[in-house]
């Protein structure tokens, strides 16, 4: 559906993308993970041709973005980081105007709008100011205006930015029944990695303008090879850990309140279990940790 | 494109911004009025309250034109116009006519001054119509100028300082180079806008002085359409 081929980005002598390549599938739901300043924003801007690349090929359903682009244009929807919304209009006003923009046929305009509102939770301040609106409200009106022309592919960047906790979890309830309901290919660029996890399927990790990861969150989580088991022991800690020290698996051991957290290259807990026996350190709980996305991510980018 | 128009439009029909420019032009005018015609003085010559006019049009546009590009730009709404299925010419095109569509309701309503008057003593409306239409074309030229401005910069300021810096200076070129009158420097006159505005002014329509507007209106839109562009490609 969206393929990158040898993307490259200069900004004056800064490298901001260096030779990126990647395709998304129709359906799919990506997040875009990577430190600040690594391209995310870049990309995006390059996908939705606010900005052409110096070097490369950006196509989508087979239409080259620099060279079609009103046609690519007319099937992306884009929310910006910050919403890019007029305040002296009215809700209804501003979605009807991006639906316009977008040249959307006049005849299904209003009542898409309609529908856009209902979907994004705006009806009781469809006629207010957008200048009266709160920030995250403000958010769901730029939601509203990326889905407004029913978009194939709709790119968020860092939506949940600068939103309190409820909000954050509303919007992200939002972005779940875009994906869900309405079936919509998303890509979201995030450095809130549980935010990735909850809501995406696939990730891209990008950092200093180099794509350094792109698969599934499960198969992301394997890349760390890493095992982290955690155990609780009444007793002989010193006694356990010199036995486990022992162990060539092991990478590392952390030392907890009552217990350790192993990390290891294979899953050795009947070891573990083992040694403690032996060491009579009172072993009352085992437990084999799931490696986060913070962990892949620190390992690729950190 | 059309979408564009509307909104800029409305904008400029709901704005504070928009109220006090027009409130301003329409006071001036009244100003003017009063100063021309009222009192003893029995004239029918509208070409000084017109030019009055004109000059004072000078310093309210910049005022206008500095939101046009620039607040998208702070709004991040540029991001939704350039990421949106319209080249950018519409986009500057659109928020020209928008602009140009305000400014000439308060010129339109100029007329009321001369009909007021024809009810006392006869009044030349070719003239008169001569005289709008280069109010109305100085006008579009200097707002064509007012959005190329826009184009260049995020900051109001910025962009104000800039239209108005090359209003004045055209303004003061094209007084010196008008009154030119050496042989092989006539040609330069033709540079000048005094000097074609004055062609109206005096009641002559010719279609010399409509192309050389024109010919100013697509160059500078040309410039803005082509520094939107620049930045798509080079930044």
């Amino acid at each position: 559906m969206l393929t990158l081929s040898n993307v490259v980005k200069y900004y004056g002598d800064f490298l901001a993308l260096d030779n990126i390549s990647f395709e998304i599938n129709s359906g799919d739901i990506i997040a875009f993970l990577g430190p600040n300043g690594s391209g995310k924003t870049t990309t995006m801007r390059i996908i939705t041709g606010f900005f052409a690349p110096t070097e490369g090929k950006v196509t989508f359903e087979g239409y080259d973005v620099t060279e079609m682009p009103e046609i690519v244009k007319s099937k992306i929807g884009y929310l910006p980081e910050n919403p890019p919304v007029y305040p002296e209009l009215t809700v209804f006003e501003y979605l009807t105007f991006v639906a316009e923009l977008k040249k959307m046929p006049h005849n299904e305009i209003k009542k898409r709008v309609e529908n856009v509102i209902e979907i994004t939770g705006l009806k009781e301040r469809q006629n207010f100011l957008i200048s009266s609106l709160s920030k995250g409200y403000r958010q769901r009106v730029g939601i509203a205006q990326s889905i407004v022309n029913n978009p194939d592919l709709l790119i968020l960047d860092e939506p949940t930015v600068g939103l309190d906790p409820l909000q954050v979890i509303e919007i992200r309830n939002l972005i779940k029944t875009l994906s869900q309901e309405e079936k919509r290919t998303i890509i979201l660029s995030t450095h809130i990695l549980s935010e990735a996890s909850e809501i995406c399927e696939k990730a891209i990790i990008i950092n200093k303008g180099k794509i350094v990861a792109y698969d599934r969150i499960e198969n992301l989580r394997n890349l760390t090879s890493n095992f982290n088991i955690e155990i609780t022991i009444k007793r002989n800690s010193n006694v356990l850990k010199n036995k486990l020290m022992n162990l060539s698996s092991i990478t590392e051991i952390k030392e907890k309140d009552n217990g350790f957290i192993i990390f290891a290259k294979e899953d050795i807990r009947e070891e573990i279990v083992r040694l403690s026996v032996e060491a009579d350190s009172g072993l009352i709980e085992i437990k084999l940790n799931k490696t986060t996305l913070e962990e892949v991510f620190v390992k690729l980018v950190g | 494109m059309f979408a564009i128009y509307k909104k800029e439009l409305k904008t400029y029909f709901t704005s504070m911004l928009g109220y006090l420019t027009m409130g301003f032009f329409l006071l001036l005018s009244i100003l003017f009025f009063n100063g021309y015609f009222l009192g003893l003085r029995n004239t029918n010559d509208f070409s000084g309250f017109f030019s009055d006019l004109n000059t004072a049009l000078l310093f309210i546009m910049p005022i206008l034109c500095v939101r046009i590009l620039a607040e998208d730009k702070k709004l991040s709404t540029y991001e939704l116009l350039l990421t949106s299925p319209v080249s950018s010419f519409e986009i500057v095109f659109a928020k020209y006519l928008a602009v140009l569509t305000f400014v000439s309701t308060g010129i339109v309503m100029l007329i009321f001054y001369p009909v007021l008057i024809s009810f006392f003593v006869y009044v030349d409306f070719r003239i008169v119509l001569s005289n709008i239409l280069g109010i109305f074309l100085t006008a579009a030229f200097f707002l064509s100028i007012g959005v190329f401005a826009s184009a260049i910069t995020d900051s109001y300021v910025l962009s104000g300082i800039i239209s108005f810096g090359i209003f004045i200076l055209l303004f003061i070129l094209s007084s010196v180079i008008k009154s030119i009158d050496q042989n092989w420097f006539v040609f330069l006159k033709e540079f000048s806008f005094i000097y074609h505005y004055e062609k109206f002014v005096s009641g002559l329509i010719e279609l010399k002085n409509i192309f050389y507007f024109f010919a100013g209106i697509t160059l500078w839109l040309f410039l803005a359409k082509s520094l939107i562009e620049v930045k798509v490609w080079k930044s």
